[in-house]
């Protein structure tokens, strides 16, 4: 191992000590370690985005001025320039402008987006788990993916049904059956299945990257021993 | 009398100075008798007779001072019958007495026996005391008016408090305080009302009328002003007084000259009697003799003591005073009469007392019955009570609580914390901490296990199919998305399929618009032996440039500024076999495909991911946007991914326990919680 990755690695194995210490409480050890994470992450960001976006596609294109590449490049420096300003001035009217302009421009994006990309694909979904070449099999059904479908219907119905029945709720709105209580209870029982999945999943990455901390660690003492 | 008034006495019981026209001690209530000491008029009261003059000029005569030893002997023996030597006696001793004493004895000698001497004495002292009778007299109508007005002042003050103490409708202050902390009972209290509305009626007008008609007509025996008046009345229907007294006030009553209206009540206060009224029981005024006395036997033990009122007026009416024609009781009848007035007075202000006293008592009952409803009223809600020092309605009482609450909270905390730090939570994650890195440590430190042959999920299954369907020179563009946090799990699972696809000879382009990927992704780049692409592009502007490039046109002016830093630009997907997304964010994988994908339906999409997002692009695999992803720990061949799957799994292992056993204390910690609350309810 040369002596650069060697140094690398016990730089690495320290900052994990430090991180580490947390479980100790708030110190300076672990201060220090997420100082250095994100001052070196922040450097190393602003040196990429001066290197790779400011300079070559906003400063560049000045030098072919008055073509239209360099007309287009002061729109961005006139957004910066309304952006930085709210900065030094107290009133925000200006940096609006081009925030208004992305928030706009990301709603449409989304709205469209979520139409186009997952409200219609997961319908069609839904609806093709119905296919009877799904559900039939050499022509026994398919008991596996009828279950499968009937739940899948089940739990969109149920989950919007409980949103539905929680905005009703809030507006102290009594549900005049007890059946639509219990189906909300089922939608319940769909998203905490989902929320566990997420949690699980959560921890599992988070035992991940220990494991692997803690196996560069091993490997480094190893290295010593 | 003026300067009687401004005069003090001094009361011998208790040093109290009180006015001079003061029958009682303001302080103690001592009568001070001395108060009408007139002259000519003993202790007693009894004024001298003529027989006592008679005395006193007898005395007068026979004291040693005024006679010698010698006359009066001779006076005893002799008295109708002159003696010469007797004469030449006096003329001797006349040098030693004086002229006056000289006179008098003569015109003794000479009226002495026909008692002339001694009538003139009396018609003289009769002349002197009628005028003084009626000076006598003037002080003492100033002194009752005097009394009538302080009594007129307390019966007004009394008045104001009845009539703060009953509202329009007659109801009794204490009582709609009551219905107002009870409004349960308000209907029984209005039926109750309802019939007590009428006794209060008649309890007011009784008490008042017959209050101000009592003094009224008591006031007349003493009052000659006032008597005409009484006279007039009783005339109407006794005409056998009536025929009495127009005689004697001819004759023996001094005349004044008072109104016929006149009274001793503030006008404003004064209630002119109304005879357009219809007669109600218990008023003497308009009581007829024959009729029987009112029945009070109903009415509460302050409406008892009208009926004997209106009978003493009745009998006053039926018993008028009776005045005698003879001139020699005048005196006599007239110390009776004053008498009586001041006796009167006196009742007068004993009545007012007894008032005062009912109405004490009628207080105090109200504030009993307000104790008893405080009583019988549930605490609040905190323990602590508001002392009621004053009788609050109940919203009143309720903000008193709110502000006493508010008093107590003062100076704690009302909002939780969010980390707050407990010594025993935190000693119980450093050890669920310690137990999971000794776990983790040791199933590392123990080497490798058995091989594990972990059956690849569908996703990963279909992400193997695709991948290796790709030929040389196909290309593929790796979208890198991922943060150090990450990269360890990303690098795993994405690290042998980028491999796989370089010895198969596919043609590899990163991308990606975070900087950090821009040196984490070199772990991710083949060996250079495979001779392939090493570099990895910047797209800036995150999804936009994404969109930019996939959705947009090169325009015909020249190249956009983002063309400028991309290489092919516009281009980027138009050569491209297959996307795979390397993120550890669903949401990056969620937007590609919602904003990206569309825009090129036929191009397959692929993901790695971490475990994190396996749930959350699981629907999009389902519904075919995309074609394979592989996702959380994926196992695999090598000593290393072995041994990291056992600790992967005891890690997960403790975790669960410990996830079990926390649900069990949260669900103990709840029952707890649950029985207190209903031990406190």
């Amino acid at each position: 191992m040369p002596d650069l990755n060697l140094l690398l690695t016990l730089a690495g194995v320290v900052l994990s000590l430090m991180v580490f210490s947390y479980l100790l409480g708030d110190n300076l050890f672990f201060g220090i370690a997420m100082y250095l994470l994100a001052g070196v992450s922040a450097g190393y960001t602003a040196v990429v985005l001066v290197t790779r976006v400011i300079i070559p596609m906003m400063i560049m294109p000045l030098a072919d001025f008055p073509q239209i590449p360099a007309l287009l490049a002061l729109v961005p420096i006139l957004f910066s320039i309304l952006l930085l300003s709210a900065m030094f001035t107290k009133s925000s009217k200006p940096a609006g402008l081009p925030l208004g302009f992305l928030a706009g421009l990301l709603a449409a994006l989304s709205i469209a987006g979520i139409a186009r990309g997952t409200l219609a694909p997961q319908l069609l979904s839904i609806v093709n788990s119905f296919d009877p070449q799904l559900v039939v099999s050499e022509g026994l059904p398919n008991w596996t993916a009828i279950f499968e479908a009937f739940m899948m219907l089940l739990g969109v119905i149920a989950v919007l049904f409980y949103f539905h029945h929680r905005s009703k709720t809030k507006n102290n709105l009594q549900s005049p059956d007890l059946w639509l209580d219990g189906f909300s209870g089922v939608g319940q029982v769909f998203i905490g299945i989902t929320f566990g999945a997420v949690f699980v999943g959560l921890f599992g990455t988070a035992l991940t990257a220990l494991i692997a901390s803690l196996n560069r660690i091993i490997d480094f003492v190893r290295l010593w021993l | 009398m003026s300067e009687l008034a401004d005069q003090l006495r001094t009361c011998p019981n208790c040093g109290q100075q009180n006015a001079m026209h003061s029958l009682k001690c303001i302080r103690c209530g001592e009568v001070l008798e001395d108060l009408f000491v007139f002259d000519d008029i003993d202790a007693d009261g009894q004024e001298p007779t003529p027989e006592s003059i008679s005395g006193v000029l007898a005395s007068l005569n026979e004291n040693d001072l005024l006679t010698d030893q010698t006359e009066t002997e001779s006076s005893d023996t002799t008295e109708s019958q002159p003696i010469e030597g007797d004469e030449e006696g006096r003329s001797g001793d006349a040098s030693q007495t004086p002229d006056w004493l000289e006179r008098v004895r003569e015109r003794t000698r000479k009226e002495d026996p026909s008692g002339e001497m001694v009538k003139g004495g009396q018609a003289m002292d009769k002349r002197r005391a009628a005028g003084e009778r009626s000076q006598v007299d003037q002080a003492f109508d100033e002194v009752i008016q005097r009394i009538r007005e302080q009594s007129e002042k307390e019966r007004k003050k009394t008045r104001k408090m009845e009539t703060n103490l009953v509202d329009e409708d007659g109801v009794p202050e204490w009582l709609r305080r009551i219905r107002e902390l009870h409004p349960a009972h308000e209907q029984d209290a209005k039926q109750v009302l309802t019939g007590s509305q009428d006794e209060n009626f008649d309890d007011e007008w009784t008490d008042e009328e017959l209050q101000e008609l009592l003094r009224r007509e008591i006031g007349d025996e003493y009052n000659p002003g006032e008597q005409t008046v009484f006279t007039n009345l009783t005339s109407s229907n006794n005409p056998e007084i009536a025929e009495d007294q127009s005689e004697e006030e001819s004759e023996s009553l001094p005349k004044y000259e008072i109104p016929r209206d006149f009274h001793n009540i503030p006008d404003d206060d004064f209630d002119e009697p109304d005879n357009t009224k219809p007669t109600k029981p218990g008023n003497p005024e308009l009581l007829d003799k024959n009729e029987d006395p009112p029945e009070t036997d109903n009415e509460g033990p302050d409406i008892e003591a009208e009926p004997e009122t209106g009978m003493e007026v009745q009998n006053l009416l039926e018993t008028p005073p009776d005045f005698e024609d003879e001139e020699s009781e005048q005196p006599e009848e007239e110390e009776n009469e004053e008498k009586f007035s001041i006796t009167e007075s006196d009742q007068i202000e004993n009545e007012l007392e007894e008032h005062a006293d009912e109405l004490l008592l009628e207080r105090e009952e109200s504030e009993q019955a307000e104790d008893r409803e405080k009583k019988s009223l549930k605490p609040l809600s905190t323990e602590e009570q508001v002392v009621p020092d004053l009788l609050l309605l109940r919203d009143q009482r309720d903000r008193a609580q709110v502000l006493t609450n508010i008093i107590e909270q003062e100076g704690h905390r009302t909002i939780p914390v969010l980390h707050e730090k407990n010594r025993q939570s935190k000693l119980g994650r450093l050890i669920l901490a310690l137990l999971l890195l000794a776990g983790v440590i040791i199933s590392l430190v123990l080497g490798p296990g058995e091989d594990l042959n972990l059956p690849l999920s569908q996703p990963a299954g279909a992400l193997q199919e695709k991948t290796a369907k790709l030929q040389t020179g196909d290309v593929v563009l790796v979208v890198l998305d991922y943060q150090a946090a990450t990269s360890s799990e990303i690098e795993e699972l994405a690290k042998p399929v980028l491999d796989a696809l370089s010895h198969q000879g596919v043609s590899l382009r990163f991308v990606t618009s975070q900087p950090v990927d821009l040196w984490l992704g070199e772990e991710l780049l083949p060996s250079n032996d495979t001779g392939f692409a090493v570099k990895i592009e910047f797209i800036p502007g995150g999804l936009l440039g994404y969109l930019t490039l996939t959705a947009g046109s090169s325009p015909d002016w020249g190249m956009t500024p983002i063309e400028r830093v991309v290489s092919d630009g516009t281009k980027l997907l138009d050569e491209t076999s297959l996307v795979m997304i390397i993120s550890d964010s669903p949401d990056f994988v969620r937007n590609w495909l919602e904003q990206i994908s569309p825009w090129h339906p036929d191009l397959p999409t692929l993901a790695i991911s971490t475990s994190l997002s396996e749930a959350l692009i699981l629907p999009y695999f389902e519904s075919g946007q995309l074609s394979g992803f592989l996702a959380g720990h994926p196992g695999g061949e090598g000593q290393n991914q072995q041994a990291n799957q056992r600790a992967w799994q005891v890690g997960m292992l403790i975790m669960m326990v410990v996830l079990i056993l926390g649900m069990i204390t949260k669900a103990e910690a709840d029952a707890a919680v649950k029985d207190e609350g209903h031990n406190h309810a």
